[in-house]
Parts: C-alpha cells; sequence; structure tokens
C-alpha cells in the first residue's frame, strides 16, 4: 500500500479568547503567528515549511474544529475523492481555505472533522534555505519545532479506529485489545513515527489533546520549566509512555484544552510492513503511563 | 478564632471549611484535604461541577462545552473558577451529573 498521506497538516482548537490563547501559544509553546483574520489566529512551529499547522478560533466552547492530513501529491486527493465515493462515504469538497487549497471534508464515527488537503503556501520554515544553522536563537517559551499528533476520544473506539484504516488508510502502531481481540484504543500514522492521530475510549467528538514535538530529554525537562516559571497547569510528566515510548509532559491552556510536548527522540521509526504492537485492557496504565502504572485521574476524564 | 473567609459546607458530608478571600471553592476544598474529583482547573472540562444548594458564587470564565446555561440555571457550577460570595452549602453530584468517566467508576 502505498503511502498517500504525509502527515497530519494542521488542526484547528477552539479557545475562549484570542489574546489570551496566543499569550499562551506563543510565549509559552513558542509557536509563531502567521497569520490572524477577524476571530481567527494561524500558527506553525519553527521548522514547518507551510503557512500553519494550529488554527485558533474564538468560541464559547473549546475542543477541536477539525483536524487536516496532507496528502503526499495532488493525484493522492483525487485518490481519496473516489475512494470516500466507493465507500460511500458522504464528504463536502471545500474550494479554498486561508493560504489553502482546495480540501475535502468527512466526519468519522465519532464526530469529529477530518480535511485531506495537499496545497498550502509554501513558506519554508525560519531558517535561511542556505547554509541554514541547525535552530534558530530567537524563540520564545519552549520553542517547539511541529505540531506531530493529536488524540481524539470516541464512544465507540473500535468504529473509529476501523473508520481510520479502511476510509483513510492510517497504519496502527499499537492498539489497546479488548477480551474479544478488538481495538478500543489505536496510534495511528502514516509518517515513520508512532501516531499522526490516536483514539481512546471516551465521549463522541471531543478531544483529548494536541501534541507538539521536542527533539531531546533535556527539551522535555526544559519544556516542565517553563510551564512551572510562567504557572502553566501540568496535567502530568514529565514521563514516559509505554505506548510510543514517547517522554511526556501534559498541560492545559488557559482554557483547559490539554496540550503535550511528545519527546520525539524516544518515539521509534516504522517499515512500511510493521505490525501492531498490542497491549491488553489491564496494561492500559503501564502503556500510557510507564513509570506510574496507572492512569492519574485527570487524563481520561478531562476532554474538551 | 476570627473568620476572614467565607465558609463553605460540602454535602452530604456535612463538613464545612473556611475559603480565604478571592479563593475559589475548588481550591479551598483541596487545601483543606477534600479531595473532590477535578481537571483542568480552568473552567474547560466540567470534572469539578458541583450543586449549589445555598448561597451564591461569583464565576469566571468558562467554556459553555463544560457548564451549559440549563445547569447552570439548576444550580450547577464549576467549582475551579466560581468563589464564594458569602457562606455558601453545595453538594457533590449524583453520578448521572458528574463526568467521572464510566469506566473510572467500574474499578
Amino acid at each position: 500500500m502505498p503511502y498517500r498521506l504525509s502527515r497530519l497538516g494542521y488542526i484547528e482548537v477552539r479557545v475562549l479568547d484570542l489574546d489570551d490563547a496566543l499569550q499562551h501559544y506563543v510565549n509559552v509553546l513558542g509557536l509563531i503567528v502567521t497569520g490572524r483574520e477577524g476571530r481567527r489566529a494561524y500558527l506553525k512551529g519553527w521548522d514547518e515549511k507551510h503557512a500553519y499547522s494550529l488554527i485558533l478560533t474564538e468560541s464559547d466552547t473549546l475542543g477541536m474544529e477539525r483536524m487536516a492530513f496532507r496528502t503526499v501529491s495532488p493525484e493522492d486527493l483525487e485518490y481519496y475523492k473516489d475512494r470516500l465515493k466507493k465507500l460511500n462515504v458522504p464528504f463536502a469538497t471545500i474550494e479554498s481555505d486561508y493560504k489553502r487549497g482546495e480540501a475535502i471534508r468527512a466526519e468519522t464515527p465519532s464526530g469529529h472533522t477530518v480535511e485531506l488537503y495537499y496545497t498550502m503556501e509554501y513558506t519554508g520554515n525560519v531558517l535561511p534555505d542556505v547554509n541554514p544553522p541547525p535552530w534558530p536563537m530567537d524563540l520564545k517559551g519552549i520553542g517547539v519545532p511541529r505540531l506531530d499528533h493529536c488524540l481524539v476520544t470516541a464512544a465507540d473506539p473500535t468504529k473509529t479506529i476501523r473508520w481510520f484504516e479502511n476510509v483513510l488508510e492510517l497504519r496502527p502502531s499499537e492498539y489497546v485489545l479488548n477480551g474479544s481481540g478488538d481495538p478500543i484504543a489505536a496510534w495511528l500514522w502514516q509518517r515513520p513515527a508512532p501516531h499522526d492521530v490516536a483514539v481512546v475510549p471516551g465521549p463522541d467528538a471531543k478531544f483529548h489533546h494536541c501534541a507538539f514535538a521536542v527533539e531531546t530529554p533535556e527539551q522535555v525537562f526544559r519544556a516542565c520549566d517553563i510551564l512551572a516559571m510562567t504557572k502553566t497547569k501540568i496535567d502530568y510528566g514529565p514521563s514516559r509512555h509505554g505506548i510510543t515510548r514517547g517522554t511526556t509532559v501534559y498541560f492545559f491552556d488557559p482554557f483547559g484544552n490539554r496540550n503535550e510536548t511528545f519527546g520525539v527522540h524516544s518515539a521509534y521509526q516504522l517499515d512500511p510492513d510493521h505490525k501492531p504492537i498490542c497491549w491488553t485492557e489491564d496494561a492500559l496504565g503501564q502503556g500510557i503511563f510507564y513509570y506510574e502504572r496507572e492512569i492519574i485521574e485527570s487524563f481520561l476524564s478531562v476532554v474538551t | 478564632m476570627v473568620r476572614i473567609g467565607p465558609s463553605i459546607t460540602l454535602q452530604p458530608l456535612g463538613v464545612t471549611v473556611e475559603a480565604r478571600p478571592g479563593e475559589t471553592v475548588l481550591d479551598a476544598l483541596l487545601r483543606n484535604r477534600l479531595r473532590v474529583f477535578h481537571g483542568c482547573t480552568r473552567g474547560g472540562c466540567g470534572a469539578c461541577r458541583l450543586r449549589l444548594l445555598d448561597g451564591a458564587v461569583t464565576f469566571g470564565r468558562y467554556s459553555k462545552g463544560a457548564l451549559d446555561d440549563d445547569e447552570r440555571a439548576r444550580g450547577l457550577f464549576l467549582s475551579c473558577i466560581c468563589v464564594p460570595e458569602g457562606d455558601v452549602v453545595i453538594s457533590l453530584l449524583e453520578p448521572h451529573e458528574s463526568r467521572f468517566p464510566r469506566w473510572m467508576r467500574k474499578r
């Protein structure tokens, strides 16, 4: 099966106040604002080469408005149009959006909005194209290089996991299996990294977290320092995931949406014939929080 | 001892604690070792919802997804962003009103 999706391209997250949101996402996480239009701001990490990876939208509720995957080529967008038609999955075609070309939009069984697109304004990262230094010196806060993944909850997680696998052809890197051998949680990938999106049990249409990459163990601790210095509420961490092997710290934005800085240095890389790593339901605790070996209360109960 | 803050009585335990001036209901309960369920503490998730039986609380900023207008009209409030205006009596929620996840209740 060829790779037709290159990565999680962008997500749109609802916030209660755009200025307070930017204070967090810019000064604490270190994202860069690339545009602002009315109630929306567009941001990206310093190493991302397209116009944006995060849209913040002012609203009276929180959560994720949509997630969007970028296709490998324009032809792959056509491939998915045909595939969704063939599978009788309803979808809308959206001609354009801010600095982005055509997209198709569909809904998962759990009520999450998913878009696929290819064209977005190519901006390059913040480094020069010729003879660049390894990283920019003028970053704010944690200074995350890029969006890594998002995690959503589903009342019937098996159905939604199968939808991502069958309709979008995402590949499972890891499963949590129930007694009947069905996945009740899955980490799904297209890049050679453990996940672009993950699904866990919970209410439909809810947002668990979005994660931004950090590159070294030292940077996970540095992120924790910055969260503490800025009085950002830490949910959990620093710690280690059994599933994905990533290092982590979870925290909340000023309104209660959960963010993560995910240590990609310890996560593995994948080959096309990777077979999913499986966890049993009774080992979910160590799968998620490897050191504590049990899930803290707020982790599966707090969704927005 | 002279009281400087409002009192919070938590039902059905019938325990009364004193809040510091300006302190949220949740902070006052936790500081007094009453471990009520809570989550983001930013008015976003609704994990800390409790019921107001008597008195009044001042709301801070919160998401309508954590507490909708109907629920607020029925006396539910978000303890993480609400500050008592004088003495209050509050109660834990019935299981069906709580956001405590079902899979955790079974354990």
